[in-house]
């Protein structure tokens, strides 16, 4: 915000555009399931778990999928995953598929998937009053 | 002993044991003239020698076909005219629900009895079997699950049941048309309740009481 | 490279809509009002200012006011068409219901509209039994799996001895009683009348009250936009969608200090951007009635009345996943997020920015 302030510009003239399908990325929020205890996996563990999840199901150009781990909580063990658009039944299939981690049994559960990462911000079926 | 059996008669036993008269070739060959003539009196003379000179008869036994009696056929109406004459149509005046209420309880005795005295606990799956053969004029039905909510809730006498509607009398003396097709009914019968797929019972009652129901596929309407 | 059609299908996201419109607050035919009337059902408000480290009085006290809203349990779905629901509360204000743990992709769900409209949303066999007359969901194939009821309740012909009335209140009550947990909220212009504390009984009904977080951001990476650039200018600001995710990445608490060579992840804030010392963010979460939100979004306007460091701030609302409408009556679906939302980013000199985003199941927004 630093900028030096241009002239303040003239009152903006309704303009619309309507973007249709337009997004590159979609988000996904999942929780990988673990039996109770043993070692969690840490954040690039865990982008690394997704990975070979992708190297399982579609090989070696699925592993080269771009995926981004944007959040990862290990206590939780949730994270916030981004990828191509037109690779989301990718990760998702092979992130369905995926049944073991380090030998153990695990699973990914998907929480939550949208085109927008600002509609993982408020899921309305999370939603619990007190 | 064979020599006996084949052997000829003795000269003059056929005339004086058996009463047959021998004929001279003469007289036998106008009388087979004769006799084919009168068996068969359209035929030519030229045909009937060329028929036995050259045709092959098969000598068989032929079972005479019976003839069937040309029954005079039940003169009714068609179907048709049945309906010019209105004869399925119940008249406005009689479209009243009281006049039905006999019918219904008719309808129940016919039940009852139908089911061993329908004791409270029969078998349902009984009851069901014998509902399903049974004459439903009388019964009191109700719409239960339809793909047209209209229908939903309409309760009533059945007048009359076709191949594919039901003619019901309501409370308020309306005389509705409901189709048997996406339409559920209930039954209700001495605290039995049977459920009536209306898409699979689109038979006449006649036809109905022969067919056997089978347990198959799915009832979604 | 020619791709079979299944495959091909498989690379395609589902289609979704994301609606960018740049108007003035102050513009006479502005929308922005009507936007967000339209949009009933809220569970998520937010906002954001850079360069604000405590939150103004008015502001503070505006959303102490975003009003309480009810939690009534295991209400029949009769008794929101009584007469006397109608006339005490449906006419007398504007009252929003929504039914509360029910999935619209798999269960029946309603919502009352503060038009007076009540909207039913049953899945096929519920409509079979319920005989009300309804129509097709927009979003279900060949196979119709979900029917969609509208009643309205203001219609001056469904008044109480009306067949209509007597109709929908046999099929509610009688033919297929439903049940369902509803969340109310009820805003009355003018006259003080009974509440729906006093109407319903004490052990159905809840008062709740919206959740309110706050939160400094320290270091805040903004990008920097120009009002008139929707889409933004190489160098000089960001485009819309590149806020929308970027907006979305604070609000996930996204580290945005990624490099673009990191192995986790390769997101970063879009360019050109702006460190802020600090930014304000506060959270609400409830069932929040539109009224509310507009009330928010004017006092945010008024931010700008005196000079702030700030150059724009967003609010951002959030719908139910599971509400029968998006905006006005159109239809809502779930599909795979059921996300429907809007955010504006208002200016300093409050020209505004709002984006409405829809997924899959869902008409454009007006």
């Amino acid at each position: 915000m630093a900028r030096a302030d241009p002239p303040p510009p003239p009152p903006a003239a309704f303009e619309r555009r309507v973007l249709r399908s337009a997004a590159e990325h979609h988000y996904l929020r999942v929780r990988l399931e673990l039996p109770d205890g043993g070692a969690r996996p840490s954040a690039a563990q865990f982008k690394q778990l997704v990975v070979t999840a992708l190297r399982e199901l579609h090989g070696e150009v699925g592993a080269a999928l771009p995926v981004d781990v944007l959040t990862y909580e290990e206590k939780t063990l949730s994270a916030i995953l981004r990828v191509t658009s037109s690779g989301l039944v990718k990760l998702w299939s092979a992130l369905t598929l995926l049944g073991f981690y380090q030998n153990r049994r695990c699973a990914f559960r998907v929480l939550q998937t949208s085109p927008f990462l600002l509609a993982l911000s408020g899921n309305s079926r999370e939603l619990v009053l007190d | 002993m064979e020599g006996l059996l084949y052997g000829r008669l003795p000269a003059g036993a056929a005339e004086e044991e058996l009463g047959a008269q021998p004929q001279g070739s003469e007289e036998a060959k106008a009388f087979v003239n004769a006799f084919l003539k009168r068996s068969m009196p359209k035929m030519k003379d030229e045909a009937i020698q060329d028929m036995l000179t050259r045709k092959a008869v098969v000598l068989e036994h032929y079972f005479k076909k019976k003839k069937k009696g040309n029954r005079k056929k039940t003169k009714g109406f068609t179907a048709k005219q049945r309906r010019e004459l209105r004869l399925f149509e119940i008249e406005p005046e009689q479209q009243r629900y009281a006049i039905f209420l006999p019918l219904h309880e008719l309808w129940k005795q016919y039940i009852r009895d139908l089911c061993y005295g329908l004791k409270p606990d029969a078998q349902p799956q009984m009851v069901q079997g014998k509902l399903l053969k049974a004459d439903l004029h009388g019964a009191i039905v109700t719409v239960t699950k339809s793909k047209c909510p209209s229908y939903v809730g309409i309760t009533g006498i059945i007048l009359q049941e076709m191949k594919h509607v039901f003619k019901i009398i309501t409370k308020e003396d309306k005389l509705k048309v409901v189709p048997k097709l996406n339409n559920v009914f209930s039954l209700e019968i001495d605290g039995f309740i049977s459920y009536i797929y209306g898409s699979k019972f689109q038979l006449r009652a006649s036809e109905r009481s022969a067919k056997k129901f089978k347990l198959k596929g799915t009832i979604d309407l | 490279m020619r791709m079979s059609v299944p495959l091909r299908r498989l690379r395609q996201a589902p289609r979704h809509l994301l609606v960018c419109e740049k108007s003035h607050a102050r513009h006479a035919r502005s929308r922005h009002a009507a936007h967000v009337r339209d949009h009933a059902y809220n569970c998520r408000v937010s906002f954001l200012i850079p360069e604000c480290g405590t939150l103004p009085e008015v502001l503070k006290s505006t959303i102490a006011d975003v009003g309480e809203y009810y939690l009534l349990r295991n209400l029949s779905l009769h008794e929101l068409v009584t007469h006397e629901f109608i006339d005490t509360f449906v006419k007398k204000g504007s009252c929003h219901a929504l039914t509360y743990n029910t999935k619209i992709d798999q269960d029946n769900t309603a919502a009352l509209l503060p038009t007076g409209k009540l909207i039913l949303s049953v899945d096929k066999d519920t409509y079979e039994e319920l005989g009300l007359q309804g129509r097709p969901s927009q979003y279900s194939g060949k196979k119709v799996m979900r029917y969609i009821i509208t009643i309205d309740l203001m219609d001056p012909s469904f008044h109480p001895d009306s067949k209509k009335h007597k109709r929908v209140l046999w099929a509610l009550k009688e033919k297929k009683p439903l049940e369902f947990d509803f969340l109310l909220a009820w805003c009355n212009t003018g006259a003080e009348g009974s509440t729906l504390m006093s109407y319903f009984p004490k052990n159905q009904i809840q008062t709740l009250k919206p959740k309110i977080t706050f939160s400094t951001l320290r270091d805040l990476q903004c990008p920097v936009l120009q009002s008139n650039e929707l889409q933004g200018k190489p160098e000089e600001s960001c485009s819309t969608e590149e806020l929308f995710e970027w907006l979305g990445a604070v609000l996930n608490q996204v580290s945005l200090d990624n490099k673009s060579f990191s192995f986790l992840s390769t997101y970063c804030c879009p360019q050109p951007n702006t460190i802020v010392e600090q930014a304000f963010l506060c959270t609400i979460t409830g069932f929040i009635i539109p009224e509310a939100i507009i009330q928010l979004l004017e006092k945010l306007c008024c931010y700008f009345d005196e000079p702030k460091l700030a150059h724009w701030l967003t609010l951002t609302v959030h719908g139910f996943a599971d509400s029968p409408v998006s905006w006005r009556e159109s239809e809502h679906g779930f599909h795979k997020g059921g996300e429907n939302l809007y955010n504006f980013v208002v200016f300093r000199n409050l020209d505004y920015w709002l984006q409405m985003a829809v997924g899959t199941n869902d008409d454009c927004p007006p």
